[in-house]
């Protein structure tokens, strides 16, 4: 049985490059257009590994963060966002209150996304390193 | 009364008496030589004087308008007639066929009686208007009809001769002695109308007319001492005449300018009368005090243009000059002298209707001159820290306006990169999915999206936030945030944090905002550089030297080899962001570059990397 990867993305051509991107490989991959929506998914279907967009309308990445850090603590959360500066204070809001999280900065192309994957799926080693940055 | 004399005395001096007396000197000796050329030259003296007199006051009339002057000065005329005649019958003189003294002595009595009663009557004509002509035809009919009674004999006998003087020319003395007590009374008891100095004046003349005549009652011959003291007498009473018209007609109208000539002195400012060649005739005491002299003298006859005007300039092109010269009205002509300022003020003065001259007031405008330059220069001052910032202003707008297009670009450039991620995915997947040439067009197309997403990269770089001013950064408390902030994220990938930071460094001329994102910058790289290494070990060092501050990080990662170490120094090397926060080293070197400040890497494969970041001390003076 593959691990299970959401994506929760209000943008569909998100939500479809990381479907794309994944489509090959042996994980399931689910999508989820809001917040709410991605909330529900991650207690419905357990979910192995979260893609979390910030900038969202409705309930934003932060407060999705925030929800899954109290309901689905195991889960690790790959922040994907375009706007990383704008988010800056709240997410260091969170990194004070303790919830852990990755930031990977949009675009990522479906060889950084299998990669990502990858490498929180199944460990650190499966990794190739690669320079700082 | 008791103080009306002493003060009538004292005003009678500076009458040149010593006139008469040096004459009457000469004259004495001279009598014991000839007494007939004793009595001519005494005489003629008189007559002299009286006509003098009469010329004063007749020309003077118009101005004083004096009836008790003009009368007198018209009647000493006629007076000195009678007493010419007097002189020509006189014995000895052998001008006329007469051989005896009574004609000379009966002439003499009457020139006594008409001066008598000519100085009686001349006090009533104070307040009257006289008129001179016909007084003086009179007068003169008078005297001519005297002369003529003596001639047929019509006179009584005034001289016997070897009888001496007859009871006539006796009782006439007393009686031309009475009618000058009677004029003296009639004088005083009119005193307070005429100038007190003319009053002594005429008194003295009254008396010593007097004396005359008692002395001449004294007489036996006409010959005699009594003669010669009567006439000595005579010269000084008329001169006393003489010194009174002239007193009142001309040297009183004198003073009287003189004085409404100080009340100019009340002027505040320097005051001067000029003529219109521009010299001075009138100074008052301002424009003595200005000069500085003492008394007006000094400056009378001097050139105004010297005292008062612009040194640079000659008189023909000075503008007040040529105002003065032109008989032209001029205000506030404005000229320096050194260091000084005036404003020269001109009426001019005409006299039937021709230019004669100009009242000229110079005020010193030094003050309000300085206060006039000083604010000039302040209103220029004021307008260059406008233009300045105005200028400043411009910047700020022009920066304001760079700033909007950079939060926007950074806006759009951000939006962009969703859309970009589908793009580049869905490229990637046809391609993948495709094969021969269209796999090679998509090919193609993956990297021109490729290329779109490195430009909107470099976007994002430039177009950051406007960065505020530098200013002091504490280094070590930055860092300390900065490690606080990933703190978790280090506790989770079991890291070992060690600090050596030095106390009490000095801030750093930086951006504090900027400063955390690079600090925070290499602190995720490192852990990212140490994911999956036995030991990981993050070191975070910061200490000054010099004028500058060091932050180093150092961890035990996997290293970098010398070609990524190159491509560290492009501009935009593209990193994965498959770990971290994304923000990339070119961003960072580019802020710590905009700080005055370097990033040095020292890196071994396997050993680990350490990134030196060298910011330069904050001082006030930067």
């Amino acid at each position: 049985m593959g691990k299970r990867i959401l994506v929760i993305d209000d943008e569909e051509s998100v939500r479809d490059a990381f479907v794309l991107a994944l489509e090959e490989t042996l994980y399931e991959v689910d999508t989820a257009a809001s917040g709410t929506e991605g909330l529900e998914k991650a207690l419905g279907w357990h979910p192995d590994l979260i893609f979390l967009d910030l900038r969202m309308p409705g309930m934003d990445g932060v407060e999705v963060l925030r929800r899954l850090h109290q309901c689905c603590r195991s889960i690790p959360v790959y922040i994907v966002t375009a706007f990383y500066q704008e988010y800056l204070k709240p997410l260091r809001q969170v990194v004070d209150e303790g919830i852990p999280f990755q930031l990977a900065k949009k675009p990522l192309s479906g060889e950084d996304i299998r990669e990502v994957a990858r490498g929180v799926l199944e460990g650190p080693h499966a990794t190739p390193i690669d320079a700082p940055g | 009364m008791r103080q009306t004399i002493p003060r009538v005395l004292a005003a009678t001096r500076g009458v040149h008496w010593y006139v008469p007396a040096l004459l009457s000197l000469t004259l004495v000796p001279l009598s014991f030589y000839s007494y007939l050329a004793f009595h001519i030259i005494a005489e003629l003296f008189a007559i002299t004087i009286a006509v003098c007199t009469f010329a004063v006051a007749w020309t003077t009339y118009p101005f004083s308008r004096n009836g008790t002057l003009a009368l007198l000065g018209l009647g000493y005329f006629w007076v000195a007639v009678l007493d010419l005649v007097h002189t020509l019958l006189y014995k000895g003189m052998n001008i006329f066929p007469v051989l005896s003294a009574n004609p000379a002595t009966q002439l003499w009595l009457e020139a006594r009686y008409a001066e008598a009663l000519l100085l009686l009557a001349a006090p009533s004509f104070l307040r009257r208007e006289v008129r001179p002509g016909l007084s003086f035809v009179a007068f003169g009919l008078v005297a001519v009809g005297l002369v003529v009674l003596v001639l047929i004999g019509a006179v009584p006998d005034a001289f016997v001769e070897g009888e001496g003087l007859t009871a006539f020319k006796v009782f006439s003395e007393y009686a031309i002695v009475a009618l000058l007590l009677l004029a003296l009374a009639h004088l005083w008891a009119k005193r307070q109308l005429l100038d007190e100095r003319v009053v002594g004046l005429i008194t003295a003349a009254i008396l010593f007319t007097a004396m005359a005549e008692l002395s001449f009652t004294l007489y036996v011959s006409v010959y005699g001492l009594s003669n010669l003291v009567g006439h000595v007498l005579k010269i000084f009473s008329y001169w006393a005449i003489f010194i009174a018209l002239v007193e009142f007609t001309l040297t009183h109208p004198f003073r009287q300018m003189a004085r409404g000539a100080t009340t100019y002195d009340a002027i505040p400012d320097p005051t001067v009368v000029v003529d219109r060649e521009g010299f001075i005739r009138q100074v008052n005491r301002a424009a003595r005090d200005t000069i500085g002299v003492a008394g007006a003298q000094e400056l009378l006859g001097e050139h105004v243009h010297g005292l008062f005007h612009q040194p640079e300039l000659s008189p023909q092109v000075c503008p007040a000059c040529t105002a003065v010269r032109e008989g032209r009205a001029a205000s506030a002509i404005e000229l320096r002298r050194g260091e000084r300022w005036c404003e020269i003020t001109l009426s001019p003065v005409r006299r039937a209707g021709e230019n004669v001259g100009a009242i000229h007031v110079a005020r010193d405008i030094t003050e309000r001159k300085r206060s006039e330059l000083e604010r000039q220069r302040l209103t220029a001052e004021l307008e260059a820290t406008l233009g300045s910032l105005r200028e400043s202003q411009m910047k700020v707008i022009q920066a304001e306006q760079s700033h909007s297009l950079g939060i926007l670009s950074s806006g759009i450039a951000n939006e962009l990169n969703n859309p970009l991620m589908g793009v580049l995915n869905y490229v990637d997947y046809a391609e993948n999915k495709s094969e021969g040439r269209t796999r090679e067009v998509l090919r193609k197309a993956a990297r021109e999206v490729r290329r779109v997403q490195e430009i909107i990269r470099k976007m994002l770089v430039f177009a950051g936030p406007a960065p505020s001013e530098l200013g002091p950064v504490d280094v070590a408390q930055t860092l300390e945030q900065a490690l606080q902030f990933v703190s978790a994220v280090l506790r989770v990938g079991h890291i070992e944090v060690r600090q050596e930071i030095q106390e009490r460094m000095p801030p750093a001329r930086a951006r504090a905002e900027g400063m955390q994102q690079i600090m925070l910058n290499l602190i995720l790289n490192a852990r990212d550089a140490m994911e999956g290494r036995a030991d990981k070990v993050l070191t975070l060092r910061a200490w000054q030297d010099g004028e500058w501050d060091y932050v180093q990080v150092q961890d035990t990662g996997e290293g970098m080899g010398a070609e990524t170490l190159e491509h560290l120094h492009v501009p935009f090397f593209t990193t994965r962001p498959r770990r971290g926060a994304g923000l990339g080293l070119p961003l960072a070197m580019s802020i710590v570059n905009d700080f005055g400040g370097t990033i040095d890497f020292e890196s071994e494969p396997e050993v680990g990397t350490t990134v030196t970041v060298k910011l330069p001390v904050w001082t006030t003076g930067r």
